[in-house]
């Protein structure tokens, strides 16, 4: 089958944003998750990255990577609960 | 009975056990190539939930990560930074992978996209990509099983022997079963080393620290602090950059759920919940890290200058005073972090060396029962090949490696856009890929024309994408027809059936 020209949309389709009921979760969502990449990179990172205080034992350069891995653990269950069952 | 004696019984009581599991677990599915490959599509969460744990982590887990932290100490903290965020795209992505593979009956990544762009190139450039980085992959799987046999029992067993002992278990499950070896024995290969972990892990700074703080205390009393700051030493001792530290994280991340053993298992899982209740789960796999890296501090003032790093896990084992059963139990979970990963990538490369290398260049169709004796042909193939490089070559097998995750990243944007930009075209969607993988291989093999010190995959991503972008819009979109599937998987209709 030979593709033809139609009315393919132009920009990104993403249907649980345009989603009413579904939208605020999952916009929330994508601000945590955005969030938790940049706080583990360079400009955030930086700011957390000392030895002191200790946090449970670990240095706080180590506890606060370990800190948003659980983070992403909560938001990613959070979502979970609010999405639909299929 | 001598102390190595009783650490080789008990390692080869975890073959045995593996191995018959193995075997056995094949009995379950289908004789069909959606059983070898995919399991029928029937897993639940806590087979998946270790599938993907365990094939992620491999005997860099036991012998590279601790080895990161004993000689770069903060900057092993990426390893767990990009897991992080690295699976949050396949909880959108991966059940979106999943429908449309029920649809039209997928069973591997190239062959989705290979439809979804209408393209037989894209699916051979894939297979072509996957095996480049699965080959190595799986060598280094191989030196680490025998490295690890090898230093245990002071040299009794030699590393080609432990090897060919650990993967020929590897090899007879996998050939037998497929999918459900791979689900069933990293069950238990997941849950064991898991253990291991978090046993070696809080013992060991207890024992030569009397505690993780006063561990960490110590070593920044000995001067040591630019260690436990963030981002850590580069590999030459001097500290690590920034720019360095956050691509590397950036484009591990991006590729994390690219890896195609990784994403294949979408079409393996039972329904959308299965799948995303898997993403939900994996964080709790990841922190298994922690134990892992505080293994390697442990080694910084107990042990300086072991050399090279990667021995430091193997060298604890035999300084410190532990018993034998201990220790031969803490060998069988590193031999099963390097085997679980080992069959996951052994498996993978045979279906899509059949499924996306060699069945698009066909023209006559193939028959099922072909199909499955051409799978397990390559998985001998491919064994053979990798266990020539980990005991005979001597070539850099590592760069290789480090190579394949800045190409491996360069899928995602294709995948992304399979779901979410119907615009996309298989024009775009090769050039794009090719101008990735090109731009990425460029900077690996010169980093002196790098303009700013990153990680080569973000200069292959963002040719991939300008060049992925410009083209797409340049060619004829696709048929709406075609697309609808993928950007709508409500509407998905499966009247068009998939090219096989």
């Amino acid at each position: 089958m030979k593709d033809q020209p139609n009315d393919v949309p132009q920009g990104l389709v993403i249907p649980g944003l345009q989603d009413d009921a579904r939208s605020p979760a999952l916009r929330i969502f994508l601000v945590v998750s955005v969030s938790s990449g940049l706080a583990l990179i360079w400009p955030v990172y930086p700011f957390a990255a000392d030895l002191q205080p200790f946090v449970l034992g670990l240095p706080f350069s180590f506890a606060w990577v370990v800190g948003w891995l659980v983070v992403m653990f909560g938001a990613l269950g959070l979502l979970y609960r609010t999405d639909e069952i299929d | 009975m001598p102390e190595w004696a009783i650490i080789l019984l008990i390692c080869g009581l975890y073959l045995a056990l593996v191995l018959g599991l193995g075997v056995g677990a094949g009995r379950t599915v289908s004789a069909s190539v959606d059983g070898y490959v995919a399991g029928d599509r029937t897993l639940g969460v806590v087979v998946l939930y270790f599938v993907l744990g365990a094939s992620v982590f491999s005997s860099f887990a036991f012998l590279g990560a601790p080895g990161w932290a004993y000689s770069r100490g903060a900057a092993a903290f990426y390893i767990i930074a990009y897991g992080t965020v690295g699976m949050v795209p396949f909880y959108f992505l991966g059940p979106r992978a999943r429908q449309v593979g029920e649809a039209f009956g997928f069973v591997t990544q190239a062959e989705m996209l290979a439809h979804r762009y209408d393209s037989r190139t894209l699916s051979v450039v894939l297979a072509v990509l996957s095996v480049v980085a699965f080959v190595p992959y799986l060598t280094l799987q191989m030196k680490g099983a025998g490295l690890l046999l090898e230093t245990i029992s002071a040299g009794v067993v030699p590393q080609w022997l432990g090897a060919l002992v650990a993967y020929g278990v590897v090899l007879v499950y996998v050939f037998a079963s497929g999918m459900m070896a791979i689900g069933w024995t990293n069950t238990v290969q997941g849950l064991f080393m898991m253990a291991v972990a978090w046993f070696l892990g809080l013992y060991l700074p207890e024992t030569l620290h009397g505690g993780i703080q006063p561990m960490f205390e110590a070593i920044a009393a000995e001067g040591k602090t630019a260690m436990l700051e963030a981002p850590g030493l580069a590999a030459d001792g001097s500290p690590w950059s920034w720019a360095g530290y956050s691509s590397a994280v950036l484009v591990s991340a991006v590729g994390f759920s690219m890896w195609p053993h990784l994403f294949m298992r979408a079409f393996t899982a039972k329904s959308d919940r299965t799948l995303k209740l898997t993403v939900v789960l994996y964080p709790t796999f990841q922190l298994f890290l922690v134990p892992i890296l505080l293994i390697g501090f442990a080694g910084v003032l107990a042990f300086p200058d072991v050399s090279p790093p990667d021995t430091i896990v193997p060298h604890l084992l035999t300084q410190i005073e532990l018993s034998p059963v201990l220790v031969g139990l803490v060998c069988a979970g590193a031999l099963a972090a390097s085997m679980s990963s080992g069959d996951a990538i052994l498996h993978a490369a045979a279906s899509i060396g059949l499924r996306d290398g060699i069945k698009p260049l066909l023209s006559a169709p193939m028959s099922d029962t072909r199909q499955r004796q051409w799978i397990r042909g390559l998985v001998v193939a491919t064994s053979a090949t990798a266990y020539y490089f980990a005991v005979f070559s001597e070539v850099g097998i590592v760069a290789l490696l480090l190579g394949a995750y800045g190409g491996v990243a360069q899928i995602f944007p294709l995948v992304f856009a399979a779901f979410y930009w119907p615009r996309a075209t298989g024009p775009g969607a090769l050039a794009g890929l090719l101008a990735g993988i090109g731009a990425n291989t460029l900077f690996l093999v010169a980093p002196q024309l790098r303009p700013v010190p990153l990680h080569e995959g973000v200069y292959g991503l963002v040719a991939n994408v300008a060049v992925f972008v410009t083209v797409s819009l340049l060619t004829t979109p696709h048929a709406w027809d075609r697309l609808r599937a993928y950007t709508h998987s409500d509407r998905l209709s499966a009247d068009e059936p998939a090219a096989s």
